[in-house]
């Protein structure tokens, strides 16, 4: 338990970050009215929004030193909101990149990126958080991949933040769904603490476009 | 052999909206040879940006146009939104 304040702080202050990078989308759909940027404005308003949820009631979780019944009932609830609203925020992001695939290269990989027979995983299936963590493995996959691509080509430093940043989205959801394997709750912090860093990155591009 | 990518509509607009943040006060010549557009074409776009408040008209010696305060405002925001895009591998 010792690592809730932990995750706390980085919940509050990763969904101001997003919904910075959501408002960014919302100004690009404003001037370009391209559709990849409504896509991302959704998914990243809505991964903001799960944060600030999952934030917001573990502070109050924190504060009202409530009794047992209601964090058995609270913090799964909290949990179950967190994940589905980044799956469908990664879906979202994903479907925004897939409508500006133009590279023979990505649908040659994403022969490869095909998911692993169910029936291999489905003994690891164990708890809800671990098939979370699978489904939004796939779809950041495939948001990692574009956005490497879009690095090869372009070179440009805001783009390879980008990458990083999902990258290292990716890799806290791995380091998440070990935790889970292995019960060890200083793997939850590394997950959380990654994640975070990975928030860093997408904040270190905004600050990139906003110096011009 | 590879073509130089067709502009949209909205980066003509913007290199219309450059030539005059460069230049001030800009003759219709300046901006022709500047946002590299044809007499018809920039005519209707300059009508365009005009009846969006971005630019203006003066009609003393020879018509000249400027960037009114909301064009300018337009052009820095574009700029920072064109580099965030830029980020995600599209060009405008």
């Amino acid at each position: 338990m010792y690592s809730i304040p932990l995750i706390l702080s980085y919940d509050l202050i990763g969904s101001l970050i997003i919904f910075i990078i959501s408002y960014f989308s919302f100004k690009a759909l404003r001037i370009t009215r391209l559709k990849i940027f409504f896509y991302m404005f959704l998914g990243f308003s809505l991964m903001a929004t799960g944060l600030m949820i999952h934030g917001i009631g573990l502070l109050i979780l924190l504060l009202s030193r409530p009794i047992m019944p209601l964090i058995a009932f609270l913090y799964p609830l909290l949990n179950r909101i967190s994940i589905v609203s980044e799956i469908v925020a990664y879906l979202l992001i994903a479907i925004g990149y897939s409508l500006q695939v133009r590279h023979k290269e990505v649908m040659t990989f994403l022969a490869f990126l095909y998911p692993p027979r169910p029936r291999r995983l489905l003994p690891y299936l164990v708890t809800e958080q671990i098939l979370g963590d699978i489904i939004s493995m796939f779809l950041l996959l495939y948001i990692v991949f574009h956005a490497l691509i879009i690095y090869r080509i372009n070179k440009r430093r805001d783009s390879f933040l980008i990458f990083t940043g999902f990258l290292l989205i990716l890799l806290s959801h791995l380091i998440s769904a070990i935790t889970v394997l292995t019960r060890l709750e200083l793997g939850l912090v590394i997950s959380k603490t990654t994640y975070f860093a990975a928030l860093i990155s997408f904040l270190a591009m905004i600050v990139e476009v906003i110096r011009g | 052999m590879r073509h130089k990518p067709r502009r949209s509509k909205l980066k003509i607009l913007v290199d219309i909206l450059k030539v005059m943040y460069d230049e001030g006060e800009t003759k219709i010549t300046q901006i022709l040879y500047g946002a590299n557009l044809s007499y018809d074409r920039l005519v209707k776009y300059l009508e365009e940006l005009e009846s969006l408040g971005l630019i203006e008209k003066k009609n003393n010696h020879g018509s000249r146009y400027y960037l009114t305060k909301k064009g300018r405002d337009f052009l820095n925001e574009f700029k920072k939104i064109e580099k965030f895009v830029k980020a995600f591998g599209i060009e405008i």
